[in-house]
C-alpha cells in the first residue's frame, strides 16, 4: 500500500509542478486572444469569446482544487526532512514545505529528479542543511531550477552555516590518525536541538523578511518551538544518563546527537565516508569497546549494517539502527525525532 | 578475529570463482556477474514493493534471468558480451525507478550490492562455501549446448556469484572471477586452472596480511595484489609464449590459425 500511495503521491507533485508553468501559459493565451479579437473581431468574434469562457473557469476550478497555489504562500524548499520540520514548526499555515530527500535516504548521495528541479522553481527560499552535505547535488540542480533567488548569496538561499559554526571532523579514523582533525565540517546539525533552535532563530528572521506580513506570526512560532525544546532537552539529558555509557557510531552522523545528550563518543567504524575500514582498525575497535565497556554500536539507516553488525558480534555487544529523521510535522515532528532516537537507545541499552 | 576471518572469506571465493572464471572467460560473457548481481537486487527491490520478503523476489528474478540467458545458444551470431550488458543496464535501471518510488529502500539495495568482507562471520562464510560447492558441481562438469545444458551452467554460476556478491561485495567477486583467468590466458585460450587457483590462493593470504600491516581497505587491498601478481603472471607468459604447442591441440591450431593468419603468411602451409 506504501508503494502505490507513493506513486500517487508523486504525481500529485508532478501535477503541482506543472500546474505553475501551464497557468503562465494560459495568461499568455489570453492576451494574444485579446489582441486577436482586437484585430479580427469582424472575423471570428465568437470563436474567441468562447475560449474566455473556458478559459476562466478552468483556471478557477485549477485553483480550487490546488488551493495552496492559488492563496500564493511562500514555498519553503528544504534539502532534509529534519529541516522541513523545522521550517514547518516556524511557518506552519502560513507557508508551503516541501523536502527534497524522504526519511530514510541517505543525503550525501541523493540523485535528483527533473520534478524537484521544478520544485526549486517555484521557491522563495531553499533551506539547506550546509557544510558540505549537498555539495554532490545541490548546486547542480539549484543551477538546473532557474531560479535567481535561491542561489548561493541571495536572499532566497538558505543553510545552517548562515546560522551556526559546525564542529569538525576527524582528518582520518584509522587506528593512528583519530587524533587530528580535517578542515571539513561535520554537517549533521540538526541533530542537536540547540542547534536547531539556533538555526530556526536565524529562519524566522528570514522568512519574516520574505514574507513580512507574517512577521509576528513567525516570530510566535519561533517562541513555541524555543519552549517546547527547552522543555525536553532536560528529560533527554536525563534519560541518557542513565542509560547509555560511552558509544560506537559507524559514521560520524550522531556526534552532534551525542554533544548534545552529553554521551561519549569511543570511535567511528567508517574511516571516511564511504570508505572500508581496515582489519586492524577493527581490531582496535574491539579493545575500546573491552576497555571503555562499549554496549552499544549506532548505524545510520543507510549505511552498511554488515561490517558493524560483525563488530558487535565479535565484542559481544549490541548493534541498533538509529533514525536521523521520522516522520511528522513541524515542531511535534522534530521533537518527536529525539524522542524516539531516545527511546529507541534506552530500549536497547537494557 | 576479524582478520581471520576475511582471510578465509577471501580463500574461499580464491577456490571458488577462478575455475569459474575460466568458464565465464571461454564463452566471452564476463558481464555476467555483474548482470545476474543486478537483477537479484533489482529484484529485491521489487520485492519490497510489493511486500514480499525481498530473498525470494531475488532468486525469483535470478531464475527468470539464468532462464532468459539459457536460451540463447553458445554458438549464436549475437555478441554474448552485449547481451549480458543489455540485462545488466535493463536491471539496474529498473532497479533505480523502483527504489526512486520506494521510501526507505535506497540503503537496502546498496546494501545488498556492496556487501563487504569485513562484515561477513563463520555462519557467512559457511554458506558462502555451501553455495559455492553446489554452484561449482552444476556448472563445472562439462555440458552440451542444450538448453538443459546451459540452464545447469547458468544456475550454477548465479548460486555461486549472487551470494558472494551479496556477503563480499561486487570488487573481490569481478576480481576473482576474471583477472586469475586473464592472467593464465594464453593463445587465445584458458591456461591451467591450477596456475589460476595458485595466484588466487596467494593474493588472497598476501593482501589480507599487506592490508591489515598498512591499515588499509581490506577489499581493494586484496584486488590490487590480486592485480598486481596476476600483471606479473601474465607477463611472464605472454614473452615466454608458455602454453600447448600449436600441434599438440588440433582445436586450439585451428583457432590460432584463424587468429595469427593475417600476422602469418605462409602459416597455412603447415
Amino acid at each position: 500500500m506504501d508503494f502505490i500511495n507513493h506513486i500517487y503521491t508523486t504525481f500529485e507533485t508532478l501535477a503541482l509542478n506543472l500546474l505553475p508553468k501551464m497557468k503562465q501559459t494560459n495568461q499568455k493565451d489570453i492576451k494574444d486572444e485579446t489582441r486577436d479579437n482586437k484585430r479580427n473581431q469582424m472575423q471570428k468574434p465568437l470563436n474567441a469569446s468562447r475560449l474566455h469562457q473556458l478559459t476562466i473557469p478552468a483556471l478557477l476550478l485549477l485553483s480550487s482544487l490546488f488551493p495552496s497555489i492559488a492563496i500564493g504562500k511562500p514555498l519553503i524548499v528544504t534539502t532534509v526532512p529534519a529541516l522541513a520540520q523545522i521550517a514547518q514548526a516556524i511557518g506552519d499555515v502560513d507557508i508551503e514545505v516541501q523536502s527534497l530527500t524522504r526519511v530514510g535516504q541517505d543525503p550525501n548521495v541523493f540523485s535528483p529528479r527533473p520534478g524537484h528541479a521544478k520544485s526549486l522553481n517555484n521557491a522563495s527560499l531553499l533551506f539547506s542543511v550546509g557544510f558540505g552535505l549537498e555539495s554532490g547535488w545541490l548546486p547542480s540542480l539549484i543551477a538546473l531550477s532557474d531560479n535567481e533567488k535561491i542561489t548561493p548569496g541571495q536572499d532566497g538561499y538558505f543553510s545552517g552555516a548562515d546560522a551556526i559554526e559546525a564542529i569538525g571532523i576527524p582528518r582520518g579514523m584509522s587506528s593512528r590518525q583519530m587524533d587530528t582533525w580535517s578542515p571539513d565540517k561535520n554537517p549533521y546539525w540538526w541533530l542537536d536541538p540547540e542547534m536547531g533552535l539556533k538555526v530556526a532563530r536565524t529562519l524566522a528572521i528570514r522568512l519574516s523578511e520574505i514574507d513580512p506580513v507574517n512577521a509576528a506570526r513567525y516570530m510566535q512560532r519561533l517562541k513555541d518551538f524555543e519552549y517546547a525544546i527547552n522543555e525536553s532537552l532536560p528529560r533527554w539529558r536525563d534519560y541518557m544518563q542513565i542509560h547509555t555509557g560511552p558509544v560506537i557510531t559507524y559514521h560520524n552522523t550522531y556526534v552532534y546527537f551525542m554533544k548534545a545528550m552529553h554521551i561519549e563518543l569511543a570511535g567511528f567504524i567508517e574511516p571516511k565516508a564511504g570508505l572500508e575500514p581496515s582489519t586492524r582498525h577493527m581490531d582496535a575497535l574491539i579493545k575500546v569497546i573491552r576497555k571503555k565497556q562499549v554496549r552499544l554500536i549506532w548505524v545510520e539507516p543507510y549505511n552498511n549494517r554488515a561490517v558493524a553488525r560483525r563488530l558487535a558480534d565479535v565484542a559481544g555487544i549490541k548493534m541498533m539502527v538509529l533514525p536521523d529523521a521520522v516522520e511528522g510535522y513541524g515542531s511535534q515532528g522534530y521533537i518527536g525525532m529525539f524522542d524516539k532516537m531516545v527511546e529507541r537507545i534506552a530500549r536497547w541499552s537494557q | 578475529m576479524i582478520l581471520l576471518t576475511v582471510l578465509i572469506a577471501t580463500l574461499v571465493i580464491a577456490v571458488a570463482l577462478p575455475v569459474l572464471g575460466q568458464r565465464v572467460l571461454e564463452r566471452r560473457i564476463v558481464f555476467v556477474d555483474l548482470a545476474l548481481a543486478q537483477v537479484a537486487a533489482t529484484g529485491y527491490a521489487l520485492g519490497m514493493a510489493l511486500e514480499v520478503p525481498g530473498v525470494f523476489a531475488a532468486a525469483a528474478t535470478t531464475a527468470i534471468a539464468v532462464v532468459f540467458m539459457a536460451l540463447m545458444d553458445e554458438e549464436t551470431p549475437l555478441p554474448k558480451e552485449a547481451v549480458m550488458g543489455g540485462v545488466y543496464v535493463f536491471a539496474a535501471s529498473v532497479g533505480m525507478v523502483l527504489l526512486s518510488l520506494l521510501p526507505y529502500g535506497e540503503g537496502q539495495l546498496m546494501g545488498l550490492l556492496f556487501g563487504s568482507v569485513l562484515g561477513i562471520g563463520w555462519q557467512g562464510i559457511g554458506e558462502l562455501a555451501v553455495f559455492s560447492a553446489i554452484g561449482l558441481t552444476l556448472a563445472l562438469p562439462e555440458h552440451n549446448n542444450s538448453f538443459s545444458g546451459r540452464l545447469r551452467f547458468y544456475a550454477g554460476l548465479s548460486l555461486i556469484i549472487v551470494p558472494a556478491i551479496y556477503a563480499i561485495g561486487v570488487l573481490l567477486v569481478f576480481a576473482y572471477l576474471v583477472m586469475p583467468a586473464l592472467s593464465v590466458w594464453r593463445r587465445g585460450h584458458n591456461g591451467p586452472a591450477w596456475e589460476a587457483l595458485a595466484l588466487a590462493i596467494l593474493a588472497s593470504i598476501a593482501g589480507t596480511f599487506i592490508a591489515d600491516f598498512l591499515d588499509l581497505p581490506p577489499s581493494a587491498t586484496v584486488v590490487l595484489t590480486l592485480a598486481g601478481i596476476a600483471v606479473i603472471t601474465g607477463t611472464y607468459i605472454h614473452f615466454n609464449n608458455l602454453g600447448p604447442e600449436e600441434t599438440a591441440d588440433d582445436e586450439a591450431n585451428e583457432e590460432d590459425d584463424k587468429e595469427h593468419a593475417p600476422l602469418l603468411p605462409g602459416h597455412d602451409k603447415n
